[in-house]
């Protein structure tokens, strides 16, 4: 294994982890680290005074952070963070003795799929254990919700075994149901897995049968989120994207409609356009017709006649590929990008999952409580993807302010500005300056 | 950038002296630590100045605006004159250590409130998952300078292997390096020096003083018999100046010496491990205000405790290496012009110290017995509680493997609240290493048995046993003078005395308290019995030992009798002399009864109705075996222990035979199940009280 994974930190990562990373718990902390939004500004005015994140702590950094302003960022914050030297050495010591690893994007062994599927928004740090390199074999991303029936279970299962004959990885989010299902076929039958997870990450590491696929160099867990955070449906929702943008190929067993984690990260994926979904067909669940009317594909592969799952896919990519585009106007064009010279300072950006919990609490309809069920998080979320589908096709043609969005789509301003602020934060919308606008995605019009 | 005129009156203030200046090296420490934010070690011998530097530093460090210094050592709280210091440098210290829990959330409050400057932890907290998790991961956030006492310890190289410290080099190395690091030592050789530097990373402003102490006049004595050294002690320690510390090696005879100096009336009181932190602490100020005449301690005394007048430093018996005796010895005379360290080598020396080395490491049995469990166990882990069960292992033995576990690098197991796990790490017990540690310590044993023979001036020998560039014959010794510097005298009546004392060095038994009955089944179900705690009227009363196991005088004889299969006469006088004319018992037993044993049905109860003999009470062995068990020191925990019993011993007797008090006698005492499920059984049947006895005690200590 790499030693950057198990010594110590390169010296941009460690300047990355000071800045973005949680030692210890949230109530405590005088400053919060630097969200996605943040660290990505930060990055940029580090690249334009040609400057590395590492020269952060290097000698002089006192009157280089009196220039951050420009960034958008308070000196004394950055210089509080950059502080927490002692906090960060304790916890990583304890996270590194007990296998866990930490990667940023200035790490060589950072999966390419996510930097270049993901652009600004791949997480500037990710935590794992198990064998780093098996991030990058790609393979089939394997969702569903927790609830799929035994039916369902039993044909992931399958799946996940054919994709492991035909040495094809599968990606999934470790969760309960057709998560866990696709994992182990995959892990039984030999293949190689990749678990993305939200929370935990040390104590699934640890589990019986992680720790057995770990052990044999099947298995990686990784997390974008603090090993020893607990459940969040935020941080849920926001690792979906990581699944997709780590595989080649995705596959929703069963989604309900409209709601709910796995149709969240669904629709995610075919507005970005980062892989090409497959949906069972048929399922037993409303949401699978439906996520093909958006642009999915058919999956009719039977694994039990032992076909190879690989060839199926080729095929079908080939065959839909070019109906792939424009299905959902702003994700027409792939979103792959070269990793240009911000990558250099790393334009990384965080998801601030916390941030977006608190979002779906305040802005969504969901009674404002911090424990936000995952159900009344998705009543939420489902106004909340009305109000994005026509902002898409509203701001396709050109960008508008705050109280043109409001009137074109007759919301009142709390809310309007709630889910503005939200949409930027998810990354479905970009805010501009001079004037003020609110835009589709750079990334996305550009290519 | 702070200036060294800033720096010196702060130092000034610190001492309350207007004249002092920087001794060598202080101020390029300061310097390096405030205006680099650099690394620095310092080997300097105690009372150089040490925490001068960190000090200053922190001061300086603060008025920048930086966060407070954390300090991490043994030492419980700060010495006076530490704080006074930092009083006058208005620096406000606090200490989160065990003895003071309940400040915990206060002090952690004001670290919050950036209302304190110096916080003082230990070792063991620092290496503690949940304390650091819980209380000091919030308040490292702004930690501007780390200071690391004792920090020999953080070498593989040294003699003391602590997993405490393990986990501070680990940190160290993860460390960015905008923070600033002091680590001090008293004692470290060359390659010490040189392990610790590179752990510090790059670019450390490594400096070394002198070590001779030119006040301490030491001496070496070969005193092979325990009476002998105490005898001597008794005369000599009253002529010494001031008071002081006597070492042991053992928390027992730490214990026995004190008691032993306070019937010869000297004001002596043993301190280790065993005792409160509470009690400790106090026991630290009697002696730093010179209360008493001298502490006897174990190595649990010694780290950072810095008392200027110490008059004398006694060995009792020979410490394991050159380090551990440098580092005691050195904290005499200090800051007055005399000062003694004798070492008194004794017999049973060898073979604690060869003890210590081979315990060092948890046997490698008992780790894979550990790591299976966890393997085989649900997700979520086990507790101590639930491992002592499926490993059969001691709380102790499970605890020190857990602990050497958990630090290794890759570590096999990993604690998430209070619940241990395997991890998907890979194992392999690091013999190599353990071998290389091992026989480090042999080396060290050597060369402390190279220092009792006095061939050179034994000064200047553990200097350059150190790696002191500078070490010369001092002149002082009792080497260099060709003549003891204390007398070697012992007086006759003093050492009859100490020899009866030796002979009567019996313990006292404590009957167990609690029982696991989920462990005995037969007998809760037969008796009823169903509380944790054991009823009053079913335990035992306080018992006596005779002996330890192998000790002289009466250990040799219990030892020799186990393997010839007979307890001599000389074993039945003494236990009738102790039991008639030092025990003073609440009601004196009526009759004698002993354990039965399957092994050897005849020893016990052959020894037994000879003392009930010499004590004049009827012998009644009332207790038969019903079943075979397994030997119960291979039971290694309270539930094995309890279960290998069960069901195992019944009392056959009327009533009217047994109801008044008895005398129970075993041989060796172990775990004490045997006894206390005896006596609980008798007690059942109707007996009076029972006075327990054993012959010799195993139990390690």
């Amino acid at each position: 294994m790499n030693e950057i994974l198990t010594g110590s930190l390169s010296p941009d990562t460690e300047a990355i982890l000071l800045l973005c990373g949680r030692f210890g718990s949230e109530r405590d902390e005088s400053y919060a680290p630097l969200t996605q939004k943040e660290y990505e500004s930060l990055a940029r005015w580090l690249m334009e005074n040609k400057l590395r994140p590492s020269d952060l702590l290097g000698s002089g950094s006192s009157e280089l952070l009196s220039g951050i302003v420009h960034a958008k960022l308070e000196p004394v914050r950055v210089e509080s963070l950059l502080a927490r030297g002692t906090a960060m050495a304790l916890t990583l010591e304890k996270w590194q003795r007990s296998g866990l690893w930490v990667l940023s994007r200035s790490d060589s062994a950072y999966p390419i799929r996510l930097k270049k599927k993901l652009g600004q928004s791949a997480p500037p740090l990710l935590y794992g254990a198990g064998d780093a390199s098996l991030l990058d074999v790609g393979g089939l991303a394997i969702v569903g919700s927790r609830d799929v029936s035994e039916d369902a279970l039993e044909f992931t299962r399958n799946v996940a075994r054919s994709c492991a004959r035909d040495r094809l990885g599968v990606i999934s989010g470790g969760a309960k149901g057709a998560d866990s299902a696709a994992m182990q076929g995959a892990g039984d039958a030999g293949g190689v897995v990749i678990g993305v997870l939200a929370a935990d990450l040390l104590r699934a590491s640890v589990n019986r049968n992680n720790r057995t696929g770990i052990q044999s160099g099947q298995l990686v867990l990784i997390s974008p989120f603090n090993p020893e955070a607990g459940f969040n449906a935020g941080n849920a929702m926001a690792r979906n994207r990581f699944i997709y943008a780590l595989a080649d190929y995705a596959l929703v067993v069963d989604s309900a409609r409209g709601e709910g984690g796995t149709w969240a990260g669904a629709i995610e994926n075919l507005r970005h356009g980062w892989v090409p979904l497959y949906v069972r067909t048929p399922g037993e669940k409303a949401g699978n017709a439906a996520l093909i009317a958006k642009g999915g594909h058919e999956f009719e592969y039977a694994p039990h006649e032992r076909t190879s799952i690989r060839e199926y896919l080729d095929s079908q990519q080939d065959m839909h590929s070019p109906s792939m585009q424009g299905v959902l106007g702003g994700a027409s064009a792939t979103t792959e990008q070269p990793d240009t010279t911000l990558a250099a300072v790393d334009v990384a950006s965080n998801i601030a999952p916390e941030k977006i919990a608190e979002a779906e609490v305040h802005y969504g309809d969901a009674p404002s409580t911090n424990k936000a069920s995952h159900e009344k998080l998705s009543v939420g979320l489902d106004t909340f993807q009305d109000f994005l589908d026509k902002l898409t096709s509203l701001l396709r043609e050109e960008a508008k302010n705050e109280e043109g969005i409001r009137l074109a789509l007759g919301l009142e301003k709390g809310k309007a500005k709630g889910w503005l602020t939200k949409a930027v934060e998810l990354g479905f919308l970009e805010k501009r300056k001079k004037p003020v606008c609110y835009a589709l995605p750079r990334q996305k019009t550009l290519c | 950038m702070a200036t060294q005129e800033d720096a010196l009156v702060w130092l000034r203030i610190a001492l309350a002296n207007p004249a002092v200046n920087f001794r060598d090296g202080q101020w390029e420490a300061i310097d390096q630590l405030v205006n680099q934010r650099g690394r620095v070690l310092c080997v300097q011998r105690t009372g150089w100045g040490k925490s001068m530097v960190y000090f200053v530093a922190a001061k300086l460090i603060r008025e920048q605006g930086a966060g407070p210094t954390l300090i991490v050592s043994p030492l419980l709280a700060l010495m006076r004159n530490q704080i006074d210091a930092a009083n006058r440098l208005k620096l406000r210290a606090e200490t989160i250590n065990s003895t003071n829990t309940d400040d915990w959330h206060a002090v952690r409050q004001r670290l919050l409130n950036d209302e304190i400057d110096l916080l003082l932890i230990s070792p063991e907290r620092l290496a503690n998952d949940d304390f650091v998790s819980n209380t000091l991961l919030p308040i490292a956030a702004r930690i501007g300078l780390l200071v690391i006492d004792e920090a020999h310890c953080i070498s593989d190289w040294g003699h003391d292997f602590r997993p405490d410290y393990r986990r501070i080099g680990q940190i160290l190395r993860l460390l960015p390096r905008n923070i600033a690091v002091l680590a001090t030592t008293a004692t470290a050789n060359h390659r010490v020096v040189e392990d610790v530097g590179n752990q510090l990373g790059g670019g450390v402003l490594v400096q070394r003083g002198p070590l001779i102490r030119e006040s301490l006049a030491l001496q070496a004595m070969r005193l092979a018999n325990p009476a002998q050294r105490l005898a001597w002690m008794a005369d000599q320690i009253p002529k010494l100046p001031g008071s002081g510390i006597v070492y042991t090696l053992t928390t027992r005879d730490a214990d026995r010496v004190a008691r032993w100096l306070r019937e010869n009336d000297i004001e002596a009181h043993s301190y280790h491990s065993d005792k409160p932190d509470e009690e400790r602490q106090s026991l630290e100020a009697a002696l730093l205000g010179n209360r008493i005449k001298c502490l006897v301690a174990t190595t649990a005394l010694g780290m950072g405790y810095d008392k200027p007048d110490l008059g004398f430093v006694i060995h009792y018996q020979t410490p394991g290496s050159v380090v551990f005796y440098y580092q005691q010895v050195g904290r005499a005379g200090r800051a007055i012009d005399e000062a003694f360290g004798v070492l008194l080598s004794g017999e049973e020396e060898n073979e604690i110290n060869a003890y210590f080395r081979d315990t060092a490491f948890p046997p490698e049995w008992q780790i894979e017995r550990i790591l299976n469990a966890l393997d085989e166990c649900e997700d979520g882990g086990m507790t101590v509680r639930e491992l002592e069960r499926v490993a059969n292992l001691r709380q102790s033995q499970i605890t020190k493997a857990l602990k050497l576990l958990v630090v290794e690098d890759a570590a096999p197991v990993v604690k998430i609240d209070s619940r241990w796990s395997r991890t998907a790490q890979p194992y392999q017990l690091n013999r190599e290493r353990i071998a290389h540690l091992t026989h480090q310590r042999e080396l060290e044993w050597d060369e402390m048995r190279a220092y009792i023979e006095g061939q050179q001036c034994l000064m200047q020998f553990l200097a350059a046993a150190l790696d002191d560039p500078l070490a010369q014959p001092c002149g002082k010794c009792a080497v260099c003078r060709g003549e003891p510097v204390v007398s070697t005298a012992i007086s006759d009546a003093r050492l009859i005395k100490a020899q009866r004392f030796v002979r009567q060095s019996e313990m006292v038994l404590e009957p167990n308290k609690q029982w696991d009955l989920s462990a005995m089944p037969t007998y809760a179900a037969q008796f009823s019995w169903s509380k944790a705690n054991i009823p009053l009227d079913l335990r035992g009363e306080p018992g006596r030992i005779l002996s330890r196991w192998g000790e002289p005088v009466w250990g040799e004889h219990v030892a020799k009798g186990k393997a010839d299969r007979h307890f001599g006469d000389d074993l039945v006088e003494a236990s009738a002399e102790l039991i008639q004319s030092r025990w003073k018992m609440a009601t004196m037993p009526a009759w004698v009864t002993c354990i039965p044993s399957g092994r050897h049905p005849d020893l016990i109860p052959d020894f037994a109705r000879r003392l009930a003999e010499a004590l004049g009470m009827p012998f009644r062995p009332v207790m038969i075996k019903t079943r075979h068990t397994e030997e119960q020191k291979e039971m290694e925990n309270r539930y094995h222990q309890c279960h290998n019993l069960d069901g195992a011993f019944a009392v056959q007797a009327e009533r009217s035979e047994i109801s008044e008090p008895v005398l129970l006698v075993d041989d060796v005492f172990d775990s004490g199940w045997t006894m206390t499920i005896a006596t609980a059984l008798l007690r059942q049947a109707g007996s009076g009280p029972v006075y327990p006895y054993a012959l010799a005690a195993t139990t390690a200590k």
